[in-house]
């Protein structure tokens, strides 16, 4: 008989179950009352202490600077020219002069995100994600793509930072093109090549090699390659007899193509923890779901998804954190171009803070861009399994 | 089993070298390289002052040679120089610092200021300067350059304002370096555009300009004009010197940012004219200069940093030329390369003194630095002594070092210029109206320039 | 699987055995052939650097259009090796990248038990805040966590440049993810047998998390190895810069159109290594077939 191998506190997942009842009895058994100092605790700190010290040092440390210098017109190099600046920083960001709201303001964008509240009545209505989740997510779609959406410079206005909004929408682009493209790919190859044979570990290596190579030289490769005088790219199109354009010079193309680049470059990533996540379900599970008379999808559905349940919330969750903050290949391919097309926030937070010298501002900008990573990441839990991960 | 021995093995290796670096790793005090040649830090001996420098690392030809007519690169002649300096004996070893990708140079140098602790010497393009200067991090020079041999009167105009911020001097100009026309001379007698010595002829309007493209285009089949248009700001720099040329200005006498003006936008229309008609707008700056290099294109708009290169590989005809006056006067940018001291590593007088013994000794071989890499002499002693007769092509653009036009000295320069190359180029790659891309410019520059009232 | 109870035996066809071996061996080999196809056209790009590599680069000026080289040189690697202090560059990246990985394997493995296995007060909240880092970027933190290190001068020395990462919380998000992941009565046996949390999390946790533990090997001796811009401004001494900046420090201004081909030898000399170490690792993230339930 297979074991549940998905700690307690799961919501119900519809995998193949073949025997339950032992482990929920030992766990009433054994849980010592959280509240009384028992000698766990101290061994726990025991554990953790070395992390969190090396954390606090250079994690919360830098992190509160930031926190703090938002506030402050903190020029990065000369020390006379640092003052108290309250929100000026944050007023500067986000707004603007003849500030006014209308309804049509970017209106599609709006009545799509509006439009997702039809799934989530649904969802309502069923009953399948807990209420007030579904209930806190209604209230920032409607909050966001009713209300704020709206708002911008009206006549004779304009917008103090004009390249904030633009290039934060870039890095919004590009985390809803790339997050399902690099975490199914990943994917996808995980199960391909789940296997201990040499060939596949061969394959492995193959399909993750892209990931050690450092940004120059990917960057310099991908340059050369998508330019059809430079590189690969014409020579494909000679064969077509057309003369390709360069994507990366197109305002249309070009986050495409840094998409594309990025997940040549980091799948590896994902293929990787993907493939560690799947070593964890088990081979029995499938065995008994071929009794079953289950085919390869069913499987999928069945017994690998909830098995890499956690996995795939680990490796969506880090992968939107990390496409939030994408920088290093976009700014040396287009930087920023053509016609700010692929400009990302973090490029704009650099070159305010290192170009300009503006540490302040960029400190600001820094603090907003943490806090929707967070209000992000928290609906991904909400919605990814809920349980956390403690005992 | 196996996976476990693995670990082990693979655990103790990690250990090792984990006792290896807390044992082994340098500290503050790390011996200087081998090519200085000289003893290491102050004993009484000799003094050591850093030098913070892009221009890339060339070790492997340079170590040990002090000749400076070995050197062919930008690298190898700082370098040799270097070298040369700290073979003499004049108590001073210079240290090179630093790791950085030249596009990578000004986030280093900055953290080096923000912890304090910056070089003794540092190299500088001139429209950084502002930035620096008028955050005091730079220690004024004018005192200083009488005691140290440097003649600051030597200095051509141009290289004169850029070296200076609000009326203090702050750098010693090593060069100047600018927009040059590379000209396939071949093409041009293809198409019956030289005169009876057998040198191209210049255009001397937008209209003849446009015309000869033509000429060539009909005559040879190569396009008439190349640059890179996306790559860097190079497009700009062509703005610039065509506004210049009209007599106008980018930014005015109160720090504003004046491009949407008759004259912006008649050189904003010259580019245009160009991309659409006789250039490849979707060129770089590799491919453009390959399409020159390759005999494709009859002009390519480039720099002086590129003229020995060029003369060595081209199989045809090759000249390098100042850009034409296609207005009521010379223009085209120019920028230089500077080397200052940071006050705060050179308040020590005997630091100091080091300090500028080592650019004295840069200062005296700038007709080398010229002669090795082809960007201007920038001191009117050198151009007119002779230093440079045997160098290619110099003489067909010496007097540009009289006539270049530097970018604005105002502080926040970097992102006004990153914000208008930006503009200008959507103009030409994705066809914004040119009316509409001045006028967002100068909203941009003037964000940038700090001269934006909310 | 369906047993017969008929007593015929079924006639032999070899045509239709044929048919049915050929059809099993291509379901077979197929997907993995079109794997190895789909892997081959993946590499393309990494085949243009590594042809590139090998090319001269005033060859390279011309056309850079090539799938092979058009003149065979070693030239471009040569100038790599023969710079004085390469070797010590890619000695300071050796010992930066392991020692970075080997603490933080041992720190992250032991904070992710505790956040996946253990009690204490205020659990719930220090872990989002412990993953709140990831959500901070660099970029903006490196000048605070500068000026500490040059207070305490650090600068230049091997800890500066691999102490910093240890604090990233990647490795204990990985670790308590996949601890969380094991089955508690293992534990709970050895529990009931006496064993202290030390024990159990040294010779029950850390051997069923070794794939976990490879994988976060690999990223942490990669993202270090590969890491940019702390070592720029916390090295700055020759002796002391990582492979990554002592190779970009080589680089002159307007590289990529005159030294295409040793720019790419650089990159492939830099990333050698790294494939080196994953191709010797990646066995350990496949556990087998053979080992099920209770196997391990």
């Amino acid at each position: 008989m297979s074991v549940v191998r998905d700690g307690e506190g799961d919501q119900a997942t519809m995998h193949v179950q073949s025997g339950v009842a032992a482990p929920k009895k030992a766990k009433a058994a054994r849980t010592p009352d959280p509240t009384r100092f028992s000698p766990t605790d101290l061994g726990a700190w025991g554990f953790l202490l070395p992390f969190l010290a090396a954390y606090a040092l250079f994690m919360l440390y830098p992190v509160g600077q930031a926190l703090v210098m938002g506030f402050f017109d903190w020029d990065f190099l000369d020390i006379t020219r640092r003052q108290w600046a309250g929100w000026d920083n944050y007023r500067r960001m986000f707004w603007g002069t003849e500030m006014t709201w209308s309804v049509d303001h970017l209106v599609v964008l709006r009545v799509i995100g509006l439009a997702l509240l039809i799934p989530l009545a649904r969802s309502w209505r069923k009953g399948s994600l807990p209420r007030a989740s579904i209930a806190t997510l209604a209230i920032m779609l409607v909050a966001i793509f009713g209300v704020i959406l709206g708002i911008h410079p009206g006549e004779g206005g304009r917008w103090f930072d004009s390249q904030f909004w633009l290039s934060f929408g870039n890095t919004l682009l590009f985390v809803a093109m790339s997050t399902p493209a690099i975490v199914g790919t990943g994917l996808a190859l995980a199960l391909a090549l789940n296997r201990p044979s040499r060939l596949t570990g061969l394959l492995r290596a193959m399909f993750f090699a892209p990931y050690v190579l450092s940004v120059a030289v990917m960057t310099l490769i991908w340059a050369f390659m998508l330019n059809p005088s430079l590189g690969l790219v014409g020579l494909v199109g000679d064969w077509f007899g057309a003369t390709p354009i360069n994507l990366l010079n197109s305002s249309t193309w070009a986050m495409s193509a840094i998409v594309l680049a990025t997940l040549w470059w980091t799948v590896g990533f994902n293929l990787v923890l993907f493939l560690a996540g799947l070593q964890d379900i088990d081979v029995q599970q499938y065995e008994a779901a071929s009794l079953d008379g289950a085919n390869a999808w069913q499987k999928f559905r069945h017994v690998t998804v909830p098995g890499l349940r956690r996995t795939i919330r680990l490796v969506v969750v880090l992968q939107v954190i990390y496409s939030f903050q994408i920088f290093g290949q976009v700014f040396i391919m287009t930087r920023g171009g053509p016609d700010g097309a692929t400009r990302v926030l973090i490029q704009h937070i650099f070159e305010r803070g290192f170009r300009d010298f503006e540490l302040g501002y960029a400190s600001a900008m820094s603090v907003f861009l943490f806090i929707v990573i967070i209000l992000v990441s928290v609906v991904q839990f909400m919605f990814l399994g809920g349980e956390e991960d403690e005992a | 089993m196996r996976d476990r021995r693995l670990f082990r093995i693979t655990g103790l290796l990690l250990a090792l070298a984990l006792v290896a670096a807390a044992c082994g790793g340098d500290d503050d005090t790390p011996a200087p390289a081998d090519d200085d040649g000289s003893d290491a830090v102050a004993d009484g001996e000799d003094i050591e002052i850093t030098l913070a420098r892009f221009f890339g690392d060339c070790d492997e030809t340079t170590e040990g040679v002090t000749d400076v007519s070995e050197a062919t690169t930008e690298c190898e002649v700082i370098q040799i120089l270097t070298n040369a300096f700290n073979e003499e004996d004049n108590g001073v070893t210079v240290e090179r610092l630093g790791g950085a990708v030249w596009d990578q140079y000004y986030t280093q140098l900055s953290t080096t200021f923000a912890g304090g602790n910056p070089p003794h010497v540092a190299v500088m393009h001139s429209h950084r300067l502002p930035d620096f200067a008028g955050r005091s991090l730079l220690r004024p020079l004018d005192d200083d350059l009488a005691g140290a041999d440097i003649d600051f009167a030597d200095f051509t105009e141009p290289a004169q304002q850029g070296a200076m911020f609000e009326g203090d001097i702050f750098a010693v100009p090593f060069d100047i370096h600018g927009s040059l026309w590379h000209v396939n001379v071949d093409l041009f007698e293809q198409a019956g555009l030289v005169d009876d010595a057998g040198d191209p002829i210049m255009p001397t309007s937008v209209d003849e300009l446009l015309e000869q493209a033509e000429t060539i285009e009909a005559e040879t089949g190569a396009l008439y004009f190349s640059q890179d248009w996306f790559e860097f700001a190079v497009g700009a720099r062509l703005f610039l010197g065509l506004v210049a040329q009209q007599g106008g200005d980018i930014v005015d006498a109160d720090g504003n940012a004046t491009v949407n003006t008759p004259e912006g936008q008649e050189a904003l229309r010259v580019l245009n004219e160009l991309a659409t008609t006789a250039s490849d707008p979707s060129q770089g700056y590799t491919d453009s200069e390959s399409a020159f290099v390759a005999g494709d294109v009859a002009v390519l708009h480039n720099g002086t940093w590129v003229v020995d290169q060029y003369n060595r590989q081209a199989d045809f005809n090759y000249a390098a030329l100042q850009v034409p006056i296609l207005y009521d006067q010379s223009g085209f940018w120019g920028d230089a390369h500077m080397w200052v001291l940071p006050d705060a590593s050179n308040e020590d007088a005997v630091e100091r003194d080091a300090s500028l013994a080592f650019v004295a000794f840069l200062y005296e071989n700038i007709g080398s630095w010229a002669a090795g890499t082809g960007h201007l002499a920038n001191r009117t002693s050198v151009l007119t002594g002779g230093e440079l007769d045997d160098a290619p092509q110099r003489a067909n653009y010496a007097d540009a070092a009289d006539t270049a036009v530097f970018v604005p000295a105002v502080e926040g320069w970097a992102g006004a210029w990153d914000s208008l190359a930006d503009e200008l180029q959507a103009t030409w790659i994705s066809d914004k109206d040119p009316q509409s891309a001045l006028a967002d410019a100068e909203e941009r520059m003037n964000e940038n320039l700090g001269t934006v009232t909310d | 699987m369906s047993s017969t109870t008929t007593t015929e035996v079924p006639r032999s066809d070899p045509a239709a055995d044929l048919r049915a071996r050929r059809v099993h061996l291509l379901r077979k080999h197929v997907p993995t052939g079109l794997l190895l196809l789909l892997a081959f056209i993946w590499l393309i790009p990494v085949w243009w650097m590594f042809s590139l590599s090998l090319t001269p680069n005033e060859l390279l000026q011309l056309n850079t259009q090539i799938l092979l080289p058009p003149q065979v040189t070693l030239d471009n690697f040569v100038s790599v090796i023969q710079v004085g202090l390469s070797g010590r560059w890619f000695l300071n990246s050796l010992i930066v990248a392991s020692s970075t990985t080997l603490l933080t394997l041992i720190v992250s493995a032991m904070a992710g038990y505790a956040f996946a296995r253990l009690k204490f007060p205020g659990k719930k909240i220090l872990f989002p805040v412990v993953i709140a880092g990831l959500m901070v970027p660099q970029e903006v933190m490196f000048i605070p966590l500068f000026l500490i290190f040059e207070q305490f001068g650090l600068h230049n020395t091997h800890p500066g440049l691999f102490l910093p990462r240890v604090g990233i919380p990647l490795g204990v998000f990985i670790m308590t993810t996949f601890f969380a992941a094991i089955p508690r009565e293992i534990e709970e046996a050895a529990e009931v047998d006496g064993a202290s949390k030390w024990r159990i999390f040294r010779q029950i946790m850390l051997p069923m998390a070794g794939p976990a533990l490879t994988a976060l090997a690999i990223f942490t001796f990669v993202l270090t190895w590969n890491d940019y811009l702390w070592p720029l401004v916390s090295a700055t001494e020759r002796e002391m810069f990582t492979i990554t900046t002592g190779l970009a420090s080589l680089q002159g201004n307007f590289a990529q159109a005159t030294e295409l081909g040793a720019l790419m030898a650089r990159g492939v000399l830099a990333s050698v290594p790294l494939l080196v170490m994953f191709v010797i690792f990646q066995r350990q993230l496949i556990r087998g077939i053979s080992l099920g339930s209770g196997g391990k």
